[in-house]
């Protein structure tokens, strides 16, 4: 099975995106940070007029917080989120995956969701994204599948009356 | 050929067909549904979905309605009468047009019979006698057609006639009978063979009759609209960037290219938006029918009758109302309404009344739908909020009704136990607050147990644009819509105390507590504010402690995909013209619920219009003197900052300042009043609104608010009228001393008087026509004669309401008009209106509010009172006309 991907970095990991299914890669110079939202939403980012939401990885890998730099806009409707990277660093053949009962209790359960299959890319591992990870990302968040490790919870609203 | 067999040159085409043919079904739907209906525009409805069926050789179609026609055509029949069947007959052909439209398959049911009538060699007028026998059959099986065609009966000569018969049951039988009657007719034969469509070629008359369709307006797109609407805020939008990055490098004449720029985009803006604001009747008259429907359905006699139909709402909005005013009218006809022998048994009427009526106020539309049925059984509601465990014993017993009715609205509640098919298990007002909830709008209920409910629905008026407050808080930019922002005050004038432990202001004097917007967003920024904003949308009200306020702007409010469901607080965000982002709060969902329980306090949050009282804020300007301003003239009140000087301007302007983009005219207060002129440095601006103008005041200090009766205000003592021409009473205030009331508009007049305008030719209305005037402002009072003086008439003017009420009554004298300034010492405009309006004697007596009163507070109240006419600005035309107008209008009686 030969499939061309999108090779991303985040923080020390890399990642394959689908090229097919990613429509571009923005630069991005602010991301306005929304306030009483799961961590996995980084904020809203303007493109060309249209706010979109920004979802970001990090949480859910145990990783902090960083600057957005790159996001990709996913092939689609023109509403859909975008997902930031840290890195693109370039497109890569990829063909035999590696068995999935090799790798699949690794992978912790918050990013069990979005990760499809594994590759061995030069000495690094490669995690492959479906072509759908927007929207199973969107899925986490409004199904309540809580990203590991962060436990978020929205500000507490204080109750009157 | 049927509508689904027709092969389109373009979707356009077909488009417009189907538009007009459902506009037209709905004319003859809801005209159908009407007492009397309005035949005439009916038949043309009718004869234009003939016609234009035609066109397409739509031939089961052209003739249903061409039988319609027929059917209620009246020309040349005196004894036509609108019967039931009549309307079935309506009904039903509208039914099946509406079918074929939608693919439904050809139904023979209505095929026709064609009967040939012979007459008489010796009859003189064969065709009166055909009339007759047409007339004959028809009153007894409408939708009868008559071929030659009714209208050209007239002067027909021959020998055979047709009738095409709707083919009811005996359908030979009934025509027989009927045209036994007949003379002159020799025979009626009925005459099987395939249906032929009669042919149906116009009458040169026809033609001129056709409604002319081809007037000045257009069809266009809600999709088009839409990308007009945005067009136009992307190019708001490149504006303010564009002035953003230029900035101070702009000279005077580019910078006037840019404000006419933005004026006209935001001009353009306001127009797209109106045009896309529908009247509700748009939906309102597709009700009738469907509560006739219901009603048929269920065996019970309901009326519905809509008022305000006319109030106009974003068809956005409107289009996702339908549903859930549909399932609301549903439940009062199924839930509410009493079956008939059940209401006769109770003394009501037999048939029930569901009551639709929409109005508009405080930036949002309000529809309420009323039934006089049996109400909402609260006890059983609380007895399942016991066995839900939703509440205990206690609770359930002492809830009152406003904390009950929430419970209402969860999954799974019916007030009625049985289940019908009409408003059927499973989608209950839970669907329709969820409805309601995405589009921000609110739902709350009042039910009397064997009397009625009525569901109160608001609505935001339109979902794009709003003017929004924009504030900053910790890291973010905030938008408020301005509707719901009630005061701004700088956190030392606001007086922030803490209520044991919660930080509160005082709102007349009960507590009003305070949140940081920046902690309710996020509890961990850090932030300092140094503004309290107090904010109100329905029950929920509060003070929020805000870091900056950047200003007032129209934003365009757009949503986030994929964001919606998880932050209900958050309407939106708006781009700004510096190119950042705001975050439109609902402060509904954000506010943590607060004086939603004190009714108290609610009847008190909003001055009675009548009540005679008004807020004053109150300032000083040197010394101990103290100066009131009433608060709904006030906009805000800010830090001064820099005043541009413009050449020649009036000594007591000091210049223009710029606040919010918008260039202001800075009134000197010191030097129109004559003051020591101290501090030509104000380290306060005031900025107020009143005669539709904006304008701002340097100010010392702005001390608080107080809530004062009018009674309190004194006029100044004769001797010194004339002579303070800007001051128009004081209140001697207990705590505060004397309290001095500017004449606002008086000092306005004088800096810039009104131009003069071409006054319309009015005819004069003569000396007999008596107007009476009350007014505390001398120069409003001289104003205002001199603008009726071209009328003739007799004016009497008073300094305040009582003299005028005193006058009224002691002398028994009845002005033909009465024109009453809002603000006046002693007793106010209001207050003098709702006397007069009150008693029998002076009711008739129109009344026009003059009022200066012109911000956003204002506009939604004028719509609550009592008179006649409303008149927010100074314009001598305007007010002659309005006279002229109310003069002619009065009933007879009055006229003496």
């Amino acid at each position: 099975m030969n499939q061309e991907l999108l090779v991303v970095r985040i923080g020390p990991y890399f990642f394959g995106a689908p090229v097919l299914a990613v429509a571009e890669i923005l630069q991005l110079s602010d991301v306005t940070r929304i306030p009483r939202v799961p961590p996995q939403v980084a904020g809203i980012a303007v493109v060309r007029g249209l706010p979109l939401m920004v979802m970001t990885l990090s949480p859910a890998l145990g990783l902090p917080a960083e600057r957005m730099e790159f996001v990709l806009r996913w092939a689609g409707d023109r509403n859909t989120a975008l997902v930031h990277v840290d890195e693109v660093v370039g497109l890569v053949q990829v063909d035999h995956p590696l068995p999935k009962d090799s790798w699949a209790t690794l992978v912790p359960p918050a990013a069990a969701n979005w990760v499809v299959d594994v590759y061995r890319w030069h000495d690094e591992w490669l995690w492959a994204w479906p072509e759908d990870l927007p929207q199973r990302l969107a899925a986490e968040l409004t199904g309540g599948l809580k990203p590991g490790g962060s436990g978020w919870a929205a500000a507490p609203m204080a109750q009157g009356g | 050929m049927r509508f689904d067999e027709i092969r389109w040159d373009s979707e356009e085409e077909r488009a417009l067909f189907l538009e007009e043919a459902f506009e037209l079904l709905g004319t003859l739907e809801e005209g159908a549904l009407k007492t009397p209906p309005p035949i005439e525009a009916m038949f043309r409805a009718a004869h234009t979905l003939k016609g234009s069926g035609g066109m397409l050789g739509l031939t089961e179609w052209v003739e249903r309605a061409h039988r319609l026609e027929d059917a209620i055509d009246r020309r040349g029949r005196p004894d036509w009468q609108w019967t039931p069947e009549l309307q079935q007959l309506v009904l039903e052909t509208v039914d099946a047009l509406r079918a074929e439209l939608s693919g439904a398959p050809a139904d023979d049911r209505t095929a026709l019979v064609r009967f040939d009538l012979r007459w008489s060699a010796s009859c003189p007028m064969p065709g009166v006698r055909a009339l007759q026998a047409y007339n004959a059959v028809s009153a007894a099986i409408p939708g009868t057609m008559s071929d030659p065609p009714v209208d050209r009966l007239g002067d027909w000569h021959g020998e055979v006639s047709v009738l095409w018969v709707p083919s009811v049951a005996d359908v030979e039988e009934q025509v027989q009978a009927l045209l036994a009657v007949v003379d002159d007719l020799v025979e009626v034969k009925r005459v099987d063979r395939a249906l032929e469509a009669p042919h149906l070629t116009e009458s040169p008359t026809d033609e001129s009759q056709r409604p002319d369709r081809r007037d000045a307006t257009l069809r266009i797109s809600a999709d088009t609209l839409e990308a007009i609407m945005e067009g136009i805020g992307e190019l708001l939008l490149d504006h303010g960037q564009l002035e953003h990055r230029l900035g101070h490098a702009l000279d005077s004449a580019t910078r006037s290219v840019f404000e006419h720029m933005r004026r006209r985009a935001l001009d353009l803006q306001d127009l797209t938006l109106r045009a896309r604001m529908l009247p509700l009747d748009t939906l309102f008259r597709q009700y009738p029918r469907a509560v006739h429907d219901i009603a048929r359905k269920l065996n019970k006699k309901i009326e519905l009758k809509t008022q305000g139909g006319d109030t106009e709402l974003d068809r956005v909005v409107m289009d996702r109302l339908h549903e859930p005013l549909l399932h609301l009218l549903r439940n009062a006809c199924d839930h509410g309404i009493e079956s008939p022998e059940e209401r006769i048994q109770l003394g009501k009427p037999e048939t029930g009344t569901v009551r639709l009526t929409a109005y508009a106020a405080q930036g949002h539309v309000h529809i309420q739908l009323e039934d006089d049925g049996r109400g909402i059984d609260w006890q059983k509601l609380r007895d399942k909020a016991e066995r839900e465990g939703w509440m205990s014993h206690d609770e359930a017993e002492r809830a009152r009704e406003e904390e009950l009715q929430d419970l209402l609205f969860r999954p799974g509640v019916s007030t009625r136990d049985q289940v019908t098919d009409l408003s059927g298990r499973g989608v209950g007002l839970d669907v329709v607050r969820a409805f309601l909830d995405e589009i921000h709008g609110a739902i709350s209920v009042e039910s009397r147990w064997g009397q009625g409910t009525t569901f109160h629905i608001e609505l935001p008026m339109t979902m794009a644009i709003v003017t929004a407050l924009i504030v900053e808080a910790g890291p973010w930019t905030v938008g408020f819509p301005i509707a719901t922002v009630e005061r701004i005050e700088s956190v030392s004038v606001a007086g922030v105390k803490s209520a044991l432990g919660h930080d509160a202001v005082s709102d007349r004097n009960t507590p009003l507590p305070v949140f940081s917007l920046t902690e309710l967003l996020d509890p961990d920024q850090p932030h300092e504010d140094h503004y309290v904003v107090r904010v109100k949308d329905g029950r929920t009200q509060a003070a929020l402690t805000v870091g900056e306020v950047t200003g007032q702007q129209e934003i365009v409010i757009k949503p986030v995909e994929g964001l919606t469901g998880l932050t209900p607080w958050l309407s939106g965000v708006a781009l700004l013209g510096d190119g950042r982002l705001a975050l439109v709060v609902d402060v509904r969902r954000l506010v943590p619920v607060t004086r939603s329980e004190g009714e108290a306090l609610r009847e008190d949050d909003v001055i009675l219009l009548g009540s005679n009282q008004m807020e004053l804020l109150v300032f000083r300007l040197n010394g101990d003197q103290r100066y009131g301003i009433n608060v709904y003239k006030t906009r805000e009140v800010l830090p001064a900052t820099t005043v541009t000087r413009v050449a020649g301007q009036h000594p007591w302007l000091d210049g223009v300042v710029y606040v919010r983009g918008q260039a202001l005219p800075v009134i000197n207060l010191y030097r129109a009043l004559d003051l020591d002129p101290q501090a030509d440095s104000a380290p306060l601006l005031m900025v107020a609104e009143f005669n539709q103008t904006v304008q701002a005041f340097g100010v010392y200090e702005v001390e608080q608010m107080v809530r004062v009766g009018w009674d309190a205000v004194e006029t100044l003592p004769d001797l010194m009228e004339g002579h303070n021409r800007f001051v128009t009473g004081l209140i001697n205030h207990p705590t505060l001393g004397t309290i001095q009331l500017l004449d606002f508009e008086a000092l306005l007049a004088a800096v810039a008087p009104p131009a003069p305008e071409a006054e319309p030719q009015l005819p004069p209305l003569g000396p007999e026509v008596t107007v009476w005037l009350a007014d505390d402002s001398a120069v409003a009072r001289q104003q205002v004669e001199k603008a009726l003086a071209s009328l003739g008439v007799t004016m009497r003017t008073f300094r305040d309401g009582t003299e005028l009420l005193a006058a009224v009554r002691g002398e028994g004298a009845r002005p033909d008009v009465v024109v009453l300034d809002v603000e006046m010492p002693k007793l106010d405009g209001y207050s003098v209106a709702r006397q007069l309006k009150e008693s029998a004697e002076t009711a008739a007596i129109p009344i026009i509010l003059h009022t200066s009163l012109s911000g956003k507070w204002q506009a939604s109240r004028a719509q609550e009172i009592d008179a006649d006419a409303v008149i927010t600005k100074f314009d001598p035309g305007l007010l002659a006309a309005t006279v002229v107008r109310l003069v002619a209008a009065r009933p007879l009686s009055a006229v003496s």
